[in-house]
């Protein structure tokens, strides 16, 4: 019987083959089949896969071929030449692409029946997905633009339950026994196949709110039942595919957004990405079709600190500290409420600089328990309210990208028209809001510049320049730095001439970022190119003041003298005054008046237009 | 004590099981009270965004329990939860809030009324459940355990 039923299968294969052949053609372009074999148009081949695991496909050809890979995909489904065994086996594994066919094609299959993907279906038991987005955090090159993540949440989820829900995330994959500098190249260049992993929520909270102390956001999506089991099936599809990972482009946000987009046939979210996706971005782009609902805050780690410190008197944060220090304090005079506010706040800090100092665990273990035997001994409730969630989340800021047109009067030299253009992400002066505070990241900024006599020249361009200034107070004691690592141009007799460098700087910075904030640093670079002869080494200092008036308007000062050792030139320096405004999210006007001197000096006022986009 | 007696008469298991069954839950026993990673540790394994050792616990896509076989049983969930969030639960129960006790409770199973009187009977014994800050995940499992079976409202509630 059965030999029978697929002999006939094979001849009315044999009889169809030319009209199933055209509509495969069809089926193979059409987006949600590119979208599940995450086909890219490609520049030898027409089309190529991201996924780089060979299992992902079922054809020979179907990294660069989205026909044959149809074609094989369906002869696979039909038991082609399998074992029925065999047949259900690879349905199961590719269950999305099995559903989604299922529905295109003249077909007799049976329904889904995989007992370990039930299984797993079960015990995720999705009702929605949260999309999660832990802000930027300074001190680790990925996470610089945020990392973004999904959260699955279950049908019997309450807030208590948050925490145990599943998390996917998709991250490379390191080689444990590479170095520090291993990692840190490789992980930046792609050299690390990315994958996902699903895992506990808790874990990825203790990681960014706890161990890195960064703020998190959880946008809940608008995704029906049905969207999200076809997003589970694909994920599912996925768990054992590799990917290339690399820093800007094809990263964590752009993995996660070209699955969700498999929700539907009408969604498309990764298209509008072909160079860089950073998490901010990815954000809007969920926002822009309409999927994100207002999202939850979780303070991070030092967020909570610093709270918890503002409900503190100086007299009852000083006693905190001697609790610290000498285990005990006078409790005289507190009631047992403040009592438990001095207790509660002692324990978090020396957790916090044990985490952000790593103290040593011999000493440090001892003492929290203590604090927290204490604390259990008092009858009272928490006296600490949490940090509110701040007025604007992440997906309101301004966008990454962003371009300048100046005019330029100069001084010594012509005046100038130039464009400029940045690729990401954010600097001191532009518009705060859904930033973090007091940190600066350029990355890939150039500015060109045209003077009257047709002269154009590149006037620079900074691969990198990076500035994290986390303010030291009485609570944290930070240390800020900078680096930057470019081409710019610098005062000489009768034109500007070219340099190359590289720098960086260590210090301390004061104030509050959103209203006075100041820092000062060590700095020390590296010059080469024409305005030296040779390599030229700077040593020497970097300050500056900057003064958010409102979230819309910023003053600067900001400068920096570095003495050049041994060469005929004994030091250069640079002043700058600045004042930005943004009149609208992603509009600023900027002035700009700066001095600078190296073997010649030169003063120039600037007015340029911002755009962001 | 039980657990010794059934040990005892299931030895002639193969080892690696009945040493599996000795502990309730997965004990993978982190330590409590800065037991987490030092940032030196998350430095290098953070610069890719990655978590190192993603698969210690053999969940490698949810669908495993600790031994990286069966699925995850309630029991290997609380003991997993209680071993990755350990500094917070010791935290919260000291206060007697918090959203890591309110977890414990909730995967624990206790009704809302039992998850008051559990709150509050953890924290007058704090020094019996954290004997000492080398105390590991493990050991507060049972020593927590050991207080709801001697607690007649709650010991219906001991696992086993």
């Amino acid at each position: 019987m059965k030999l029978l039923s697929q002999a006939l299968l094979f001849v009315l294969a044999i009889l169809s083959f030319p009209l199933l052949a055209s509509a495969e053609k069809k089926l193979a372009v059409q987006p949600y089949w590119l979208q599940l074999g995450h086909y890219r148009a490609a520049i030898l081949t027409e089309w190529k896969s991201e996924v780089d695991s060979a299992q992902f496909f079922l054809a020979s050809s179907g990294k660069t071929d989205p026909l044959a890979e149809l074609t094989a995909t369906i002869d696979a489904f039909n038991g082609k030449e399998l074992t029925p065994v065999q047949t259900n086996k690879v349905r199961c594994q590719f269950p999305a692409r099995y559903t989604w066919l299922k529905s295109k094609i003249d077909n007799s299959w049976p329904e889904l029946n995989c007992i370990k993907l039930n299984q797993w279906e079960k015990t995720v038991n999705p009702a929605g997905i949260t999309l999660v987005f832990p802000t930027a955090f300074m001190n680790n090159p990925s996470s610089m633009f945020g990392h973004t993540l999904l959260r699955i949440d279950a049908k019997d989820q309450n807030r208590n339950r948050e925490l145990v829900a599943f998390a996917v995330n998709f991250a490379a994959q390191p080689n444990a026994t590479d170095n520090a500098a291993a990692y840190a190249f490789k992980g930046l260049v792609g050299m690390y196949p990315g994958n996902f992993t699903v895992m506990p929520y808790y874990r990825k909270v203790r990681e960014y709110n706890d161990i890195e102390s960064r703020d998190i956001w959880e946008y809940k999506l608008n995704f029906s039942e049905q969207e999200i089991r076809r997003i589970l099936l694909h994920l599912w599809e996925l768990q054992n595919a590799t990917f290339d990972y690399y820093f800007i482009d094809e990263n964590c946000s752009y993995q996660l957004l070209s699955l969700l987009q498999l929700a539907n046939e009408n969604l498309d979210l990764t298209s509008s990405f072909d160079f860089q996706a950073i998490p901010s971005d990815t954000v809007l782009a969920l926002k822009n079709n309409l999927l994100l609902q207002q999202p939850n805050y979780r303070p991070a780690f030092g967020t909570r600190l610093f709270h918890y410190s503002t409900q503190l008197s100086s007299q009852e944060l000083q006693s905190a500290r001697d609790l610290i220090n000498d285990g005990d304090f006078d409790r005289s005079r507190y009631s047992t409420n403040r009592q438990a506010a001095i207790l509660e706040m002692a324990y978090e800090w020396l957790n916090f600089n044990f985490n952000d100092q790593k103290l040593n665990r011999d000493s440090i273990a001892p003492r929290l328990k203590n604090l927290l035997y204490q604390r259990s001994k008092l009858d009272t409730t928490s006296p600490f309210t949490e940090p509110l969630k701040p007025i604007a989340s992440p997906e309101q800021g301004h966008s990454s990208s962003r371009m300048g047109l100046t005019f330029a009067n100069n001084n010594n030299y012509d005046n100038e028209i130039k464009l400029s253009y940045r690729l990401a992400y954010h600097d001191l002066l532009d518009h705060s809001i859904g930033y973090i505070p007091g940190a600066k990241i350029s990355f890939f900024d150039i500015e060109g510049s045209f003077s009257k006599n047709n002269n154009s020249r590149l006037d620079h361009f900074y691969l990198i320049d990076a500035m994290s200034l986390a303010p030291d107070n009485e609570i944290f004691n930070s240390w800020s730095w900078n680096i930057r690592l470019g081409y710019d141009r610098q005062p000489d007799i009768d034109k500007k001439t070219g340099r190359y460098f590289t720098q960086g700087g260590y210090g301390k910075s004061f104030g509050n970022p959103n209203s006075i904030h100041s820092f000062v640093l060590g700095t020390i670079e590296l010059n080469y190119g024409d305005i030296t002869d040779k390599l030229e080494i700077g040593i020497g200092t970097e300050l500056g003041t900057i003064w958010q008036i409102t979230p819309h308007n910023k003053l600067a000062l900001t400068g920096s003298i570095l003495k050049l050792i041994d060469t005929k030139n004994t030091y250069h320096s640079q002043v700058a005054l600045s004042w930005n405004w943004s009149f609208k999210t992603n509009w600023s006007l900027r002035s700009n008046i700066n001095y600078k001197s190296w073997i010649t000096n030169d003063t120039q006022a600037k007015l340029t237009l911002y755009h962001y986009f | 004590m039980k657990k010794i007696i059934a040990i005892a008469a299931l030895s002639i298991l193969p080892l690696t099981q009945a040493m599996a069954d000795q502990d309730i839950g997965c004990g993978l026993g982190s330590m409590v009270f800065a037991g987490q990673e030092g940032k030196v540790v998350k430095v290098l394994g953070a610069t890719t965004n990655g978590t190192s050792g993603n698969q210690t616990f053999g969940i490698t896509f949810g669908t495993l329990g600790c031994d990286g076989t069966g699925p995850v049983t309630s029991t290997a969930k609380l003991s997993l939860f209680i071993d990755n969030n350990v500094d917070q639960i010791a935290r919260d129960i000291s206060k007697g809030e918090g959203e890591a006790l309110a977890t414990l409770t909730e995967l624990w199973g206790f009704s809302e009324q039992d998850k008051a009187t559990f709150s509050t009977l953890a924290k007058t014994n704090f020094s019996a459940v954290f004997t000492s800050e080398n105390v590991t995940s493990q050991t507060v499992l049972e020593n927590l355990n050991r207080l709801v079976a001697n607690n007649s409202a709650l010991s219906s509630y001991t696992l086993s």
